[in-house]
């Protein structure tokens, strides 16, 4: 009755607790977050342990307090629910998880740098030069980009079939965290899958060996790294000075940067990600307005013939219209439209369409091939060689433009003739009256090393590739999309920058036009929607469907559940044998020996569980390579057998002396002694100790996850980092875990439950039939 | 029966017993006193080899024990002990608790050990308590039960080691009456006792043990009323007297008339004539004592006389020469509360030391 009492205690407290996410946005006034105003002891910035972040911050953000997190997840969390103010992680990993919790994004204006690699053991440096000269295969012949794209830029990426060797000489073990998506995460059916799995697949299939994939915590796995447990750590691993002393680090397999991510609430000009649907049926609120000649021209003209569309030929001129409110809706591309948002946040609102992205890159004349050629050969190479990465720091993710000194080949070399428009921030513009801006330098610095000198020429927009196309210009670098269409007239080089197509609107004419559509997101200054008791239900029901059954999760608490089951009767079981025996062996007579295991069953007793599971783990078990959770079943037996000894010693104890003086002179031996008088009574008096011993072992399992075992407890954590629930699936587990306490309890008492002096000689029934005869 | 020759047992650097030779014969009953200390549990405890002796010899119906195991078994199977606790095992039911030995050590039958049980039970006679817990008896049931237990397997001798010793007045009755019926039907019974008239009433031999040996013995005629060496008639006077000291009239009176009970119970005087005693002495004027000016301190002897089986309560004071029977310094008055109660008083004092008689 009482457990019943409980649940429905429980299941009230979570309504509340589900409903819709409490908006800190109190009316008017928004909060903004710069990376100036971040550096004050007001601010709380969190960064993963073990990672280069750490320094990053320390030296960036020197006043603001530094909150420390065991893998991503945890800080997007501790985000999500305003504990800290801005997480330092890895942009790629941020482009992703700002797909999936549309709360959050990156805050535009700091980078850092960011080298990840493969690391090893620091007697595999045969094994990382094969490691290294697959990155650059990889990186060569395309498979990295489309891999990244793959992962980072969707919002439920999917893990593609990669064959395993044939003939396989070997198996690799790899180490992974299994809690950072979308580089390693579980998903599907509770599989490991992501960038980093699908690399380490494909790494395998190069060496010709199998991988193996075996997840564990962040400290768990640059320890087993080190020690070479483990042949590889694929888990986008920092190449810093302090992992390179521990192992060996492998080229960048990837190249990124270090980018903060906050709440969406706290930048000016909020973004919001549609989707496909959205995104149409946003296309026909209001007049929209479109570059002439751009790859969103033909979209319109194809997808939504008939809409009213306003044309422009400079970019300026249509955030102008915009303004104007000669139109409503600007499209063109995140990129575009980012430096204005930037100047004007309190004016305008960027929608993203993140399903949308696609390559950008350089179109040349359909009959310079060789030029082709080179370019996509030298872009290779910048993209290797960090080039592109640093570019992309400087113009697309920075405020501030740094523009580096870049040499120039003499009159003596052919002209490289580049068409652009210099209309568009950042990418290709004009900065202090010069042509500027991403593509301007990539031109520049592809002009040198092609040992030509650029020539710009600046035309509108809608003349670039026609001019390409005519001949008239040998490239054009103009922040280009690379369509089917466009493909037809000019040849593409491979793409340098992926952008997306976004839509600007004036905040004001958004604020009218979003009541009626959800999906746009609370206006600033209003609440959001109410605590009703059925939004409240309508939460938890969303909440339990994320937490169970996307994904088949409910397989993940089934194989928890095991678990725990599993080491929690294996432990009981063998340690109840084990304090019998030592409860036996400590009353020897031998005297020495009898102390000295009583001293060693009092040490691991004092000893704290949680010390003792690690130290048994890592330092006793840790050249056996005993799997986890048989080392857990080990410190879980002795812990519970020392325990049962000390129980088993004060029940023996507690028989007086002057029976046993009666015993012996009956003429019983030691052993009968034990087995008819001793024993009997130390069982009573010691069966409420042991069954609340038991009892407490199945608690204690919960701690089983601080080494590589997935526990239900472990589970919980782990689908907590997918979903960001908190509530739904801590709750169940809790659940679950008072239902198992209870029917323990209940299975104990029915079998063993003699709590009072009863007869162990004889059952009542045969008294009677005695006492009759 | 039992035999033991120049046993010898030190306990940590003291000489418990230092040369004991003694026997008990088939179908006696010998009582075993000396004051406490003297090494009488320690004796017994060493007969079923409890104890191990340091030196010396016992024989348990001619055999001796050897410390072999089967010379162990043999003298415990002979012995049948009872402790000063009944220690009977809580978690098995009286009958349960007699069934273990014969079960279990000496290998009979469950059902045939069940009927022995019963009539050991019997003897004792508490048959209809079989089924009991042992918590649900009282402490002399649960001593009574124990002795059902030493019985059962059938013992050459029944050792008690003061049972009665921590049994309350009341309850000690019905275990003496056991081991005198047990005694009356022939049983060897080997006893130590602080309670004389029992030793009395059913040992055939005496045993006093002091200085680590058996200092004397004999009938208990002899023990009791003519004990030949000085210390056992000190030891022997000092069960036959009791001292109380009085040094206020602010005693406590009725720790006095408990101690006055307890004497003349041992005596097994009957309960009319410890309630006469009782009467006298709440009845005497002690306090008369302490009102004269010098501090005084009263010492009230009780001894007890076997010829007239009587009590006499000997008031001793050291101050100035008073009856404080004042007026009653003539032994022709009388006191009408006390006189007919009494045989007789008597006033002596001899320079400061006033001693006053009275015979119940």
């Amino acid at each position: 009755m009482r457990l019943i009492t409980c649940i429905i205690v429980a299941l009230s407290l979570c309504v509340p607790g589900c409903s819709s996410d409490q908006t800190n946005e109190q009316s008017g006034d928004l909060y903004t977050l710069t990376v100036q105003n971040l550096n004050s002891s007001g601010k709380t910035i969190g960064v993963c342990t073990g990672t280069s972040p750490v320094s990053v911050m320390e030296e960036n953000f020197p006043k603001a307090h530094l909150a420390y997190f065991p893998n991503g997840p945890a800080g997007y969390q501790a985000l999500l629910a305003h504990r800290i103010d801005a997480f330092a992680y890895d942009r790629h990993v941020m482009n992703y998880i700002t797909l999936t919790a549309p709360e959050l994004a990156i805050m535009p204006g700091f980078t850092s740098e960011l080298h990840l690699g493969v690391g090893a053991a620091k007697d595999q440096s045969e094994l990382i030069n094969r490691v290294n000269e697959y990155i650059r295969q990889y990186k060569e012949d395309g498979t990295f980009e489309d891999m990244f794209q793959r992962w980072t830029t969707s919002s439920d990426p999917q893990m593609p079939d990669v064959p395993e060797a044939i003939h396989a000489v070997d198996t690799i073990t790899v180490g992974t965290e299994a809690v950072n998506p979308p580089m390693n995460f579980r998903g599907e059916n509770g599989e490991i899958v992501g960038f980093d799995i699908e690399f380490a697949r494909r790494l395998a299939l190069f060496l010709n060996v199998k991988c193996e994939i075996i997840p564990m915590s962040w400290d768990a796995l640059l320890l087993a790294t080190q020690k070479g447990k483990i042949d590889l750590m694929i888990a986008q691993l920092d190449n810093i000075p302090v992992h390179r002393e521990r192992m060996l680090i492998s080229d960048d397999y990837l190249s990124s940067s270090i980018a903060l991510l906050v709440r969406k609430e706290n930048l000016p000009g909020i973004h919001t990600s549609l989707s496909d649907d959205e995104f149409k049926s946003f296309l026909q609120q209001g007049s929209v307005g479109i570059q002439s000649g751009s790859a969103q021209e033909s979209l319109i003209q194809k997808k939504f013939p008939g809409m009213p569309s306003h044309y422009f030929d400079d970019v300026p001129d249509l955030i102008q219209a915009l303004r104007n409110s000669m139109v409503d809706i600007a499209f063109m591309t995140h990129y575009a439209f980012l430096s204005h948002l930037r100047k004007n946040p309190d004016e305008f609102r960027l929608l993203i369409y993140p399903g949308s992205e696609r390559g950008i890159a350089i179109a040349c004349n359909k009959e310079k091939n060789d030029l082709r050629t080179q370019i996509n050969f030298l872009l290779s190479q910048y993209e290797r060689e960090g080039v592109l990465e640093d570019m992309r720091q400087r113009w697309l993710y920075s405020t501030v433009y740094r523009e580096p000194e870049l040499p120039e080949r003499g009159q003596e070399c052919p002209p490289l003739h580049i068409a652009t428009s210099l209309d568009l921030e950042p990418a290709n513009f004009i900065l202090k009256g010069q042509p500027a801006g991403f593509d301007i330098e990539l031109a520049k610095r592809l002009a040198y090393d092609l040992e030509m000198r650029p020539v710009i020429s600046n035309m509108s927009f809608k003349e670039v590739l026609p001019a390409v196309a005519g001949g008239t210009a040998d490239i054009a670098l103009a922040h280009i999309s690379k369509t089917e269409e466009r493909a037809e007239k000019v040849n593409f080089s491979r793409p340098y920058v992926f952008d997306e197509f976004a839509l600007l609107v004036r905040k004001t004419w958004l604020n009218q036009v979003s009541s009626d559509l959800s999906y746009i997101g609370p206006a600033p200054g209003t609440s959001d929607s109410n605590g009703s008791f059925l939004s409240g239900c309508e939460n938890v029901y969303h909440a339990l469907e994320r937490t169970l059954v996307d994904e088949n999760r409910w397989l993940l608490f089934a194989r928890g559940l095991g678990v725990t089951l599993l080491i929690t009767l294996t432990s009981a079981i063998f340690g109840t044998l084990l304090g019998f025996i030592l409860g036996i062996l400590q009353r020897s007579h031998i005297v020495p020996f009898a102390w000295l295991l009583r001293t060693l069953i009092y040490l691991i007793r004092s000893v704290p569980l949680v010390l003792f599971l690690l130290f048994l783990y890592y330092a006793v078990f840790e050249d056996l390579g005993l799997s986890a959770i048989l080392a857990s079943i080990i410190a879980f037996s002795i812990k519970l057998g020392a325990n049962l000894a000390s129980i088993l010693d004060d029940g023996l104890n507690t028989v007086s002396e002057s029976e046993i003086k009666a015993a012996i002179s009956l003429g019983l031996s030691r052993f009968q002694r034990f087995r008819l008088v001793t024993f009997p009574q130390a069982i009573v008096t010691g069966m409420a100790r042991y069954k609340s011993e038991l009892i407490s072992l199945f608690k204690a399992t919960t701690i089983v996850g601080i080494i590589p075992v997935e526990d239900l407890t472990k589970v919980s954590t782990i689908i907590r980092t997918r979903t960001y629930e908190a509530f739904v699936p801590l709750l169940l587990v809790i659940l679950v875990y008072l239902f198992l306490a209870w029917f323990f309890v209940f299975l104990l008492n029915a079998i063993g439950g003699q709590t009072h002096v009863e007869s162990q000689s004889g059952s009542p029934k045969r008294r009677s039939r005695h006492a009759r005869s | 029966m039992l035999e033991v020759k120049n046993l010898k047992k030190t306990f940590r650097s003291q000489i418990v017993l230092a040369n004991v030779t003694m026997g008990v014969q088939k179908g006696e009953v010998v009582a075993l006193i000396g004051p406490h200390g003297a090494g009488k549990s320690v004796l017994l405890q060493c007969l079923n080899y409890l104890v191990r002796p340091d030196e010396g010899l016992i024989l348990v119906d001619g055999t001796p024990i050897t410390g072999s195991r089967e010379s162990i078994q043999y003298a415990r199977r002979k012995i049948g002990m009872v402790f000063h606790k009944p220690s009977l095992f809580p978690h098995l039911r009286v009958v349960d608790n007699l069934m273990l030995a014969p079960c279990y050590v000496h290998n009979v039958v469950r059902k045939k050990a069940y009927l022995r049980c019963m009539k050991a039970l019997d003897k004792v006679g508490l048959a209809e308590k079989a089924e009991f817990w042992p918590r649900d008896l009282t402490p002399g049931q649960q001593q009574r039960v124990a002795i059902a237990r030493a019985l059962v397997g059938a013992p050459g001798i029944l050792v008690l080691d003061d049972p009665v010793a921590n049994l309350d007045l009341s309850m000690r009755g019905e275990v003496l009456a056991v081991s005198q019926f047990l005694a009356q039907s022939g049983m060897t019974i080997l006893f130590s006792s602080q309670n004389a008239h029992f030793s009395r009433e059913i040992a055939t031999r005496v045993l006093y043990l002091d200085e680590g040996t058996i200092y004397e013995e004999g009938s208990p005629q002899d023990i009791f009323d003519h004990p030949v060496k000085a210390k056992t008639a000190r030891f022997i006077n000092h069960f036959r007297s009791l001292t109380y000291n009085i040094s206020s009239h602010l005693f406590d009176r009725f720790e006095l008339i408990q101690k006055l009970r307890e004497f003349c119970y041992r005596y097994g005087l009957s309960a009319t004539y410890i309630n006469k005693c009782q009467t006298v002495l709440e009845k005497l004027p002690l306090d008369k004592v302490f009102s004269t000016k010098t501090s005084t301190k009263v010492v009230l002897t009780l001894e007890f006389s076997e010829t007239s089986r009587s009590i006499a309560i000997i008031l001793s004071w050291v101050g100035s020469t008073r009856n404080i029977f004042d007026y009653y310094s003539d032994t022709d008055t009388h006191d009408p509360a006390i006189d007919p109660l009494i045989r007789g008083r008597h006033f002596s004092c001899d320079a400061d030391q006033n001693v006053l008689t009275i015979n119940v």
